[in-house]
């Protein structure tokens, strides 16, 4: 007799559904505003060539956390203060695409190694080491789950109220700077932002799986749209649909969070991946001549 | 077209329709959401005074916008308050232009001093002595009277942006502030568009253009703003023939119809040798500046450069040979030195 290696009740089992959901309210808003938010951003990740980057900041994140669980101190701030110095180092040193690649390839090492060493020497509860890289959003307290959320809410503000000159930026520097916008205050302030949203997303997927939320979600949006709105608007659902809706199938079972929104996030990505070719696919076929006399 | 009817008059204006619509809209949202929320953080005090911050932010910028509807409405006599580009730009009020039109070109140097010269001018570059006035006033970072035009570096295919939104960069790039977009924008965009002719691939995505498209997309987003000095940093390389050609028509003409000043940097003469009332020729260390007619001969550019060299004639172009750097290096990469 065959005995089945994992049971389907640990993915999907919907018994007293409504009563977690009500409980983890705070899990989900979170889920949600760093999905739209993280959706957001990855678009000037993309467009500023900084996905290597993002991952670096997480792994200085992850050592700041590790280091506040070591010492006795607030995980968030702990992760936030990695962030921050990883993302300032970034910003002030790698402003050439060359030097940054370096720089995260020394910083990314480093990080990851200082966090498992701290978490070695830490002998709390070693549930809390494995949720600093993968990610566990339930497990993460009350008050710290409001500060998550206002972290986020705070990084979509700063977000919003330098989208313009950040596009701009973004797009051609030169041009930007000889226009007179600040270039390099608003390099250092994206740079900020994005410490602060990853320390945030730290915390819900996982120091290793940021990427999820703030990279995936805007390259798929990126391969079926291309308006300056379509583009931010479809990220944020992505990064919402991904995030909460990964929140909601893995209160279904008893296995942690992040695997379904990675899943759901790849599945989008996939999806659009599929939509594009087909799209080009058709347009090949409706003007084969036009296009290439053009 | 005629220059003095395309000139752009914008004074800022306030939309108290769309004001009042956004806050009945958040009052609404407010009102609906409260329940939920409070339900949802009653005990949470970390949140709480995040709420406050984000309020206080709202409640300011809500008072920046009444500010700015006192100043439309001429109650408060501000100056400051409306230097956005552009929108003080009557023909009378301010100054024309430099001395008088002129278009100088920079040639065939191997340090990158037209690259300093260009930072210097749109002041990013401090100066170690001497001074630069532009239009009667001393540089200024991100003078609107000055319209930038960078080389031509292809952009990734994937950028997230249609032709329309690179023209748009120079209308609405460097407001910062929510991104609500103004009245008026569309149509001036629209006007760029149709100034360098790009209307037909307005709406295309701007990876998949060619060269030449994109080009005439940056000479658009640097003339949103009717500058009186166009700095010209090598527009025409990496272009096809019949490109430079266009590009070079679309800057002469902003020069003859807005009496634009034009500083156009290149290595290769021809496209605009015809169109050019003085040459700066820059050559190891060393300049020469005259007309065309005085500049371009054996004798000067032998004498400039220290080496025998020949200035060829065929037909209306031009060739010179011999000149001792001769391998031009196209890709002066400028974030290597705005970095």
């Amino acid at each position: 007799m065959m005995v089945p290696l994992f049971d389907w009740s640990d993915i999907f089992s919907f018994q007293d559904y409504g009563d977690l959901v009500a409980l983890l309210a705070n899990s989900i808003i979170a889920g949600a505003v760093l999905g739209i938010v993280g959706g957001l951003i990855g678009v000037f990740v993309m467009q500023r060539d900084l996905a290597f980057a993002v991952h670096g900041v997480s792994e200085l994140s992850f050592a700041g956390a590790a280091a506040a669980l070591l010492f006795g101190g607030s995980v968030v701030a702990g992760s936030l203060g990695g962030a921050l110095i990883a993302a300032i180092l970034i910003g002030v040193l790698g402003s050439k695409a060359r030097d940054r690649n370096s720089i995260v390839g020394v910083l990314m090492p480093f990080g990851l190694g200082l966090g498992i060493l701290f978490l070695s020497l830490y002998d709390g509860r070693s549930a809390n080491r494995f949720s600093l890289l993968t990610g566990q959003i339930v497990s993460v307290s009350s008050p710290d789950l409001g500060w998550l959320i206002g972290i986020s809410a705070a990084v979509l503000v700063g977000l919003l109220l330098m989208w313009n000159p950040l596009r701009f930026d973004s797009l051609d520097q030169v041009a930007a700077s000889a226009r007179g916008i600040p270039t390099r205050f608003v390099s250092l302030a994206f740079m900020v932002l994005l410490g602060l949203i990853v320390a945030v997303s730290v915390h819900i997927i996982g120091a290793l799986l940021v990427m999820a939320l703030l990279v995936t979600p805007a390259a798929a949006a990126m391969r079926v749209a291309a308006g300056p709105l379509t583009v931010p608007l479809l990220a944020a659902l992505f990064g919402f649909v991904s995030a909460v809706g990964g929140i909601l199938l893995a209160l279904a079972g008893t296995l942690p969070v992040s695997p379904y929104i990675t899943t759901i996030s790849f599945l989008i990505y996939a999806g659009c991946w599929v939509v594009q070719r087909s799209r080009a696919r058709v347009k090949r076929r409706s003007q084969p001549v036009t296009s290439a006399a053009a | 077209m005629d220059g003095t009817d395309q000139t752009i008059v914008r004074t800022p204006r306030i939309h108290l329709v769309r004001m009042v619509v956004f806050l009945i809209l958040v009052g609404f949202l407010t009102w609906i959401l409260q329940q939920p929320v409070r339900a949802a953080f009653l005990n949470n005090p970390g949140l709480n005074g995040l709420i406050g911050v984000c309020l206080a932010v709202g409640v300011v910028l809500a008072l920046a916008q009444v500010v700015r509807l006192f100043i439309a409405a001429g109650w408060i006599n501000a100056h400051w308050a409306s230097r956005r580009p552009g929108e003080q730009l009557r023909p009378g009020r301010n100054p024309p232009s430099l001395v008088r039109p002129v278009a100088v070109m920079l040639a065939d140097d191997k340090t990158p001093v037209n690259a300093t010269l260009m930072r210097a001018i749109l002041g990013l570059q401090p100066l170690s002595a001497g001074s630069i006035r532009v239009a009667g006033q001393p540089v200024q970072r991100g003078n609107p009277r000055i319209g930038y035009i960078p080389q031509q570096r292809p952009l990734p295919p994937d950028t997230s942006m249609r032709a329309r939104d690179v023209v748009a960069l120079g209308v609405n790039g460097t407001r910062f502030g929510l991104p609500i977009p103004r009245r008026g924008d569309r149509a001036r965009v629209d006007a760029l568009l149709e100034g360098v002719g790009a209307a037909h691939f307005a709406d295309r995505r701007v990876g998949l253009l060619s060269g030449g498209e994109q080009q005439r997309l940056r000479v658009g987003q640097a003339l949103a703003d009717e500058p009186t000095l166009l700095l010209c940093d090598e527009p025409l390389s990496n272009l096809d023939l019949a490109n430079q050609v266009g590009v070079t028509e679309i800057i002469d003409r902003q020069r003859r119809e807005r009496d634009a000043a034009v500083l156009f940097v290149t290595h290769d003469i021809n496209p605009i040798l015809g169109r050019v009332d003085r040459i700066l020729y820059i050559a190891g260390g060393r300049f020469v500046l005259g007309t065309p007619d005085e500049v371009l001969q054996s004798r000067v550019l032998t004498d400039l450069y220290g080496t025998p060299v020949f200035v060829l004639r065929a037909g209306d172009r031009l060739v010179v040979v011999g000149a001792p750097d001769a391998q031009p290096h196209h890709e002066h990469d400028h974030d290597e030195d705005d970095a």
